[in-house]
């Protein structure tokens, strides 16, 4: 399809010009033939025409030889010689001008000349004989006067005689000149004609084949245009002639080969919009991260004609690539790559390490990761692409497709893929939130249901003992002694209590999501802050029967939201005092400048590693420990105080030998 | 000489006497003429002007006879065997054609030996009784 250079090889001007070059030459050569051919006739008739004049003057040398012998005939009875001579003399006058006129006129006419040399030899004889007749015809006896005058008329016939002869042969030359010439009518015709012929056969072959070429030309291009209006764009036009209109056929073809690859591209892409939005739609339906995997694997497989694929996903840790998803992969194989370290050198890891794609195109390629060697080997994996998958800023995880052939990725592959990586990443991201999400429903719902049995809890008593009370004082008569009711009373406020904290706890919750948790911030020491907390909640914690044993540093002074503070102690406390009812708990407070650190220790169960994280999210609890009453939302509060005041609060625990609550705090504030 | 005069004389006496035709023709040429001979196919040749030289090459020049001479009713009878009419007619036509016209006719035999005499291609015809004098010699006509 592609069009060949073109050049220019004829060129239809020049062709034109030179069949009108032909025609003048033809005019030309027509005249100068005309010409020749009619030159023989011309010189003929310019002969006719001096044999004419010629016989003009033979014909008044006739004359004058006539009346020249009457003259001399004049003689026999001549009174007045002189006249006689005179006239004599006159006409021969008028005879030898004449000869002198036809001889001058008669040129190399051999003939002629000789017939006009033997007349004015007998004219001269004629002459000779009249002089001496008018000389001597005075002595002269009348007979031998006779005989002299016959001398002479003699002479004259013989004159006359050569001048006819004369006259016959030029009439007989100018008859054959004639005929000659009547003879030849036809040549300048036929040297017309035959020019005519040769011309004809000329411009009629050379313009013609011409004319059948450009005519070809053009119906070649009008079929082209006709094939390529309808549409058939691979439509090539034969180029027949290296001429302007090849040169046109040429330009022709390859317009239309640009346009062809103008659909193409313009195909391609209509089909990659295709494909993507039938990717987008795919994805849009996978709500959770294995069904994104799934399609990711799926789709990517089938859109380049891959032999195997994955997709690995950062773990929580964010130190390895888990692997979700894997097809085409031996068993062993994906149980081998089954979690990823990040640091191990794989094309995966490179492509999320680095944020963008890796494209292995031949086996060789694979030398500069080690690793997979081994996995290349047994796959018989030839070629790979990986690919992160990014949102925004921070990558998810990798996918990685593998083909058993040698490959080049064209520019067009790799964007898709690309496209396709953005989009599986797009659609992790959202599966996550999905589930995050999710999960959080999960964790309200759980919360909700525990919140209102924990309002519920002392709500029960309450409406016990005050329907007790209320019957007493229907009845009119106090019973109760009045400890009884001292007991009630006190046991009524307790529940209050309890409801009121449950209820400051709800609020906090709330005031700290919504971004509305602020500190007011001043100097106190903050063993005094530890001491008046403790002394505060003395009731509370003998009513556990607990034993709180206190080892505190002196003079920590620090800029903190005393009452905040009061919270995070009073909770993690109580915490303790839950978990570990009866056992002592110990206290302790660290000056490490700029730092202070507080640490609670319980004797309790203890908290599992795995939970030592999640125990600071909102509503949650452990669960093994579902007989101990609480929203959980203590922690979650005392972590979001903690955090407002740039510290850090977390669990030191070995399951079964209770658990350490350290609090790290900076003494003073940057502002 | 005198005798061959006789004898010719004699020999013209028989001939007169006894002859079917009125008289013999006899043709006279230049002295200078080397011909010894004259056959009447020449004779006519010569008058007609179709033969216009003699053999040598000299022109010749044909001398006719009056018009009403004896010798030409001769000649015209015996050697030409055409009406003076038809040669009348002869020479008008070729007068037309070729231009040329009859022999000078020349009246006597004195005249006419003289004019001969004095061009060597000369000719003429004389009856056979005629004598030459200097300058012409006679021809016997040869042939039928």
């Amino acid at each position: 399809m592609a069009a060949s250079k073109f050049v220019q090889t004829y060129s239809i001007i020049r062709r034109l010009k030179t069949v009108m070059f032909a025609i003048a030459v033809f005019f030309v050569i027509g005249f100068f033939g005309n010409y020749f051919a009619s030159q023989g006739s011309l010189k003929g008739l310019q002969e006719i025409n001096n044999s004419n004049a010629i016989q003009n003057h033979l014909s008044q040398a006739l004359e004058g030889l006539d009346s020249s012998i009457l003259s001399v005939e004049k003689v026999r009875s001549a009174k007045q010689l002189r006249d006689i001579q005179f006239a004599f003399d006159q006409s021969q006058l008028l005879v030898k001008k004449a000869m002198g006129q036809a001889l001058l006129h008669s040129g190399k006419n051999n003939r002629v000349l000789r017939y006009l040399n033997g007349a004015s030899q007998a004219i001269n004889n004629f002459e000779q004989s009249a002089e001496g007749i008018f000389d001597n015809h005075l002595y002269l006896a009348a007979d031998d006067l006779e005989g002299e005058l016959l001398v002479a008329r003699q002479f004259s016939l013989e004159a006359r005689e050569a001048l006819k002869d004369a006259q016959i042969s030029l009439r007989q030359s100018s008859n054959s000149l004639f005929a000659a010439i009547y003879q030849r009518r036809f040549i300048p015709l036929i040297v017309t004609i035959v020019l005519s012929i040769f011309f004809f056969t000329f411009v009629v072959t050379y313009g013609f084949s011409l004319a059948k070429k450009l005519g070809l030309s053009i119906g070649n291009l009008l079929r082209a245009t006709d094939y390529v209006s309808r549409g058939n764009l691979t439509y090539e036009a034969k180029i027949l002639e290296h001429d302007e209109l090849g040169n046109l056929t040429n330009a022709f073809n390859l317009m239309v080969e640009r346009l062809n690859r103008g659909r193409i591209e313009l195909d391609h892409s209509i089909d990659r919009i295709k494909r993507l939005q039938e990717i987008t739609a795919a994805f849009s339906e996978a709500l959770t991260v294995e069904q994104v995997c799934d399609v990711t694997v799926g789709i990517g497989m089938k859109a380049i004609g891959a032999r195997a694929g994955a997709v690995g996903i950062i773990s929580g840790e964010g130190t390895e690539l888990e692997l979700r998803k894997s097809e085409g992969l031996s068993a062993t194989v994906t149980q081998l790559w089954q979690s990823i370290p990040l640091d191990t050198r794989i094309p995966m890891t490179e492509a999320v390490g680095r944020h963008e794609a890796v494209f292995v195109e031949d086996r060789k390629g694979f030398d500069s990761y080690p690793a997979v060697l081994s996995t290349v080997e047994q796959e018989g994996i030839r070629s790979s692409v990986s690919l992160p998958l990014i949102v925004g800023n921070s990558c998810l995880g990798g996918v990685s497709f593998s083909f058993t052939t040698e490959r080049r990725f064209t520019q067009d592959e790799r964007d898709f893929l690309i496209a396709i990586a953005r989009q599986s990443a797009q659609a992790l991201h959202r599966s996550q939130l999905y589930d995050d999400a999710k999960i959080a429903i999960e964790s309200r719902d759980e919360f909700l249901s525990i919140a209102s049995h924990e309002l519920k809890t002392p709500l029960t008593p309450l409406k016990l003992q005050l329907q007790m009370l209320g019957r007493q004082i229907k009845k009119g008569e106090l019973t109760y002694r009045p400890e009884k009711l001292a007991s009630i009373v006190e046991s009524s406020d307790r529940q209050l209590s309890r409801l009121s904290r449950l209820v400051e706890d709800l609020l906090d919750v709330s005031r700290i999501t919504s971004g509305r948790l602020t500190l007011n911030l001043e100097r106190i020491d903050m063993e005094d802050l530890l001491r008046e907390v403790l002394s505060q909640y003395s009731h509370q914690l003998r009513d556990a029967l607990k034993v709180v044993e206190v080892t505190a540093d002196k003079n920590v002074v620090g800029e903190f939201d005393k009452v905040r503070l009061e919270q995070v102690l009073i909770n993690l406390l109580t915490n303790a005092a839950k978990y570990a009812p009866g056992k002592p708990i110990k206290v302790s407070l660290e000056n490490r400048d700029p730092m202070v650190r507080i640490c609670v220790r319980d004797q309790g169960p203890g908290v599992a590693p795995e939970n030592q994280k999640r125990i600071f999210d909102r509503f949650e609890r452990v669960r093994e420990t579902d007989n101990v009453g609480g929203l959980g939302l203590g922690l979650y509060i005392s972590q979001q105080i903690v955090k407002a005041h740039n510290g850090h609060i977390y669990v030191r625990s070995n399951p079964g030998h209770g658990a350490t609550f350290v609090v790290d705090l900076p003494l003073h504030q940057l502002q | 000489m005198k005798t061959l005069t006789k004898t010719v004389v004699l020999l013209t006496g028989l001939c007169l006497a006894t002859g079917a035709l009125a008289q013999k023709l006899a043709v006279i040429v230049n002295v200078s003429n080397p011909a010894s001979s004259i056959t009447k196919e020449q004779v006519q040749d010569f008058y007609y002007r179709k033969v216009r030289q003699w053999p040598d090459g000299t022109a010749l020049r044909f001398f006719d006879r009056g018009e009403d001479s004896p010798e030409r009713s001769d000649f015209l009878k015996s050697v030409m065997k055409k009406t003076a009419r038809q040669l009348d007619q002869y020479w008008i036509s070729q007068k037309l054609v070729s231009g040329a016209s009859a022999p000078t006719p020349v009246g006597p035999d004195r005249l006419v030996e003289s004019l001969v005499s004095r061009f060597p291609g000369g000719m003429s015809y004389v009856s056979e009784s005629f004598v030459p004098s200097k300058g012409v010699k006679v021809l016997k006509i040869t042939g039928d």
